[in-house]
């Protein structure tokens, strides 16, 4: 169900401050009227806790759902009968895999916004693209995981895609070579989860006899540093690595999810993470959810206008972030810049339950 | 004996591998044998005088249940059974991180059944277990007698220290969650050996809306139930996660709003709330309102996170969280409260209830929970029989005459 017409053709990174604030409160309200109307669940949900919409004058008064509602219900406001596709969550922990109900227009929507969000960072043209993955991951559609989303979605920055590991996770050396002796003179682009970035370029630093110039290459890579911080990996180390190791200079992370249709925050040439016209970050308060101040670590809260077939358009991550500015980020864009902290840690529970097992 | 290489894996806090492997040699005692109750006045008064500095209130909980007068109190009241019956032999405890003194209840229990004891302390040490087997070793020094009948171990996620120390012994006691137990399960007893096993329950509150209303000092009141929930973050078996208003709507109504709202700042004056349990209540809460349908979320902050429910549904308390979420229904009687009555229930604390009367209702409706009914306060309280089970019977033997 298409709610709005959004305009591509521009740059969605826009609108200030002034003009976001009633554009998207207006937009949001409207979704989620939409949603309590069309989704069972989410209706309930609402009257729980006895939404009325009359008393909201700004989009942080809007209700939130938190993300790990997706694992547990699935959500859907399509009407009986109606074609969709299930995207799921890459779910690294293990636990359940959320199921995300998408329809074609929003998976078209989805579509244009990463191809105007993204044509921000890389340009209009279409340049030679490598990407850190085995090409298995976008055959063989398991469902339709985050990776196999990212891949297929980047990829219309990119022609010429070749895939840089073979079936069993290692590098393809001589496609590599070949990749970066043909195009490798020119602009490229290279994309791939974070983990399996990192781990690619520590496998080309063991190869000794060779160096792989990647000089010209832009890296987009997202996904998340779980994996990374576990082996005590930090953002300065992944950049200085990659530039040692490939000559690598412009990387550039990007924070989403596949639990929020559009919400893809692509982080600028100043390393910051940017909302675009389409997508809100909040930060809130751990005692009563209440907004943090600038500067102010929380919980992150994500907001998209994306989200037609499913109410996932409010959404309350277990990330902490922070937001460090608006409107005067010194890349011009507008719009919200944040920092993303990392997971949030549990506290130590006391009590008798189920607590031997995690010892 | 164990290999050069389990040994390694092991570290005693009291007693050593030849105490052990010759645990099975000792003799047993009767139940409440004056040796034994020796041997924990002692221990209740070497606790006492170690935690006088610190004053941690469980430790404090521990010494004063097995001080004398307690013991002399509890014996009586085993005084005719324990003249046909003697110990089992050798217990084997298994206990849980999060409760630092359960091991010392479980141990007591099954030395006043008149056994001897191995316990396998979680690998994260405390204070408080550091403290009591301190002292558990001070006594052992002046009363020999126990030296060769206590071993103290911690080790790792080793099944084969579980499975040699299985073994040895007549009884195993295992507290924990179900994955535990079942895994703990696997592994094979001798076959006389008996297990027991106290596994995950919940626990509900039952509250008398005209008793609330009367209270003229909310403060006791208030840090009673404050203990018996956010004290070990709603996450004790028997922290009360279901609360049953008896009184009619109006009188609840009030009753609610005068409890709930002095509570409140009470939990922000002393508990801590983090992100994690905060974002895991709301969802909680949501989840609840989808697939139950007409509740109602309250709130005021996320300390204290409610759902207000029409009526309770049998599997309503495994669909809580810990860390302040709180199911709230009412009723003129105790009816509404018997659909979640059932095994998974451990604990109802009453408040201004009559629990003996209680206590006729449900032995009339054959209900499968709870184990127990205690005071509003009383939940995290131990006593000799728990989850329905008498420890000085089940880990003792009678010697019938026929």
């Amino acid at each position: 169900m298409l709610l709005f017409d959004f305009d591509f053709s521009e740059s969605p990174y826009q609108e200030d401050k002034a003009v976001k604030d009633i554009k998207f409160t207006e937009k949001l309200m409207l979704l989620t009227s939409f949603h309590q109307k069309n989704c069972l669940y989410y209706g309930e949900m609402l009257k729980a806790v006895q939404y009325k919409k009359e008393s909201i004058s700004h989009y942080s008064e809007l209700p939130f759902l938190p993300v790990g509602l997706l694992k547990r219900l699935t959500l859907s406001s399509l009407p009986e009968g109606a074609l969709y596709k299930v995207a799921s969550s890459s779910g690294t922990s293990g636990t359940n895999k959320s199921r995300i109900i998408l329809d074609g227009e929003t998976r078209i929507m989805q579509q244009k916004a990463l191809t105007a969000i993204g044509g921000d960072f890389l340009g209009k043209k279409r340049v030679p693209m490598l990407v850190i993955d085995r090409p298995q991951t976008i055959e063989y559609e398991n469902g339709f995981s985050a990776r196999t989303a990212g891949i297929t979605g980047f990829s219309i920055f990119g022609k010429n895609r070749t895939f840089a590991l073979k079936e069993n996770m290692m590098p393809d050396y001589e496609k590599i070579q070949d990749f970066l002796y043909r195009y490798g003179k020119e602009s490229f682009f290279v994309f791939g989860f974070t983990f399996l970035v990192w781990n690619f370029f520590e496998k080309l630093s063991e190869m000794k006899e060779y160096y792989f110039d990647f000089s010209n290459g832009m890296i987009v890579h997202g996904g998340g540093w779980k994996r990374l911080a576990d082996k005590a990996v930090s953002r300065t180390d992944f950049q200085k690595k990659l530039k040692e190791i490939a000559g690598i200079t412009q990387i550039h992370d990007y924070y989403g999810m596949a639990e929020q249709t559009g919400s893809i925050f692509m982080e600028c040439e100043y390393g910051h993470l940017h909302c675009s016209d389409f997508s809100g970050i909040m930060i809130r308060k751990p005692e009563d959810f209440s907004v943090a101040k600038t500067g102010e670590k929380g919980i992150i809260q994500t907001m998209s206008l994306l989200p037609g077939s499913y109410p996932g358009h409010n959404l309350l991550t277990e990330d902490e972030g922070v937001i460090l500015g608006e409107d005067d980020c010194p890349c011009q864009r507008k719009g919200v810049y944040f920092q993303v902290l990392g997971r949030l840690k549990q506290a130590e529970i006391r009590g008798c339950s189920d607590v031997y097992t995690a010892d | 004996m164990f290999t050069q290489q389990i040994e390694e894996q092991i570290s005693y806090l009291t007693g050593d591998s030849s105490i052990l492997f010759q645990l099975p040699e000792q003799k047993v005692l009767s139940p409440f044998s004056r040796k034994t109750c020796e041997f924990l006045q002692e221990l209740s008064e070497c606790v006492r005088r170690e935690n006088a500095v610190l004053a941690m209130a469980d430790v404090a909980a521990f010494a004063f249940w097995c001080r004398k007068s307690h013991l002399d109190k509890m014996a009586l009241s085993y005084k005719s059974m324990a003249q046909n019956r003697l110990g089992r032999g050798v217990t084997f405890h298994i206990v849980p991180s999060n409760v630092p003194v359960l091991f010392a209840f479980s141990l007591s229990a099954a030395l006043l059944s008149g056994n001897s004891v191995v316990i396998r302390l979680p690998e994260k040490s405390t204070l408080q277990s550091e403290l009591i087997c301190r002292c558990i070793n001070l006594v052992c020094e002046k009363l020999e007698f126990w030296k060769r009948r206590i071993v103290i171990l911690r080790y790792g996620h080793q099944e084969e220290i579980t499975k040699i120390i299985s073994k040895l012994c007549d009884a195993r006691i295992i507290w924990g969650g179900s994955h535990t137990i079942q895994e703990i399960r696997k592994i094979p007893l001798p076959p006389s050996a008996l297990e027991l096993t106290f596994g995950d329950r919940k626990s509900a509150a039952v509250l008398g809306a005209q008793a609330v209303l009367e209270t003229k000092e909310m403060n006791p009141f208030l840090y009673d139930f404050y203990n018996d929930t956010y004290l070990f973050d709603q996450n004790a078996c028997s922290s009360p996660r279901i609360i049953y208003w008896i009184g009619d709507k109006e009188q609840v109504r009030f009753a609610r709003y005068k409890f709930w709202s002095s509570f409140s700042s009470y939990v922000e004056q002393h508990y801590k709330i983090d992100a994690v349990t905060a974002i895991k209540k709301w969802e909680q809460a949501y989840y609840l309102s989808a697939i139950y349908k007409d509740m109602k979320i309250i709130h005021e902050n996320n300390y204290i996170i409610r759902v207000e429910s029409g009526g309770l549904f049998p599997e309503m308390l495994e669909h809580t969280v810990p860390g302040g979420f709180f199911i709230e229904a009412q009723g003129e009687t105790i009816e509404g409260l018997l659909p979640v009555l059932n095994r998974g229930c451990q604990t109802i604390a009453a408040y201004g209830v009559n629990r003996e009367m209680l206590k006729r209702v449900l032995l009339e409706r054959k209900t499968f929970g709870p184990d127990r009914i205690v005071e509003v306060g009383q939940t995290l309280a131990f006593s000799l029989v728990w989850d329905g089970v008498d420890f000085i019977y089940a880990l003792s033997r009678e010697l019938s005459l026929l």
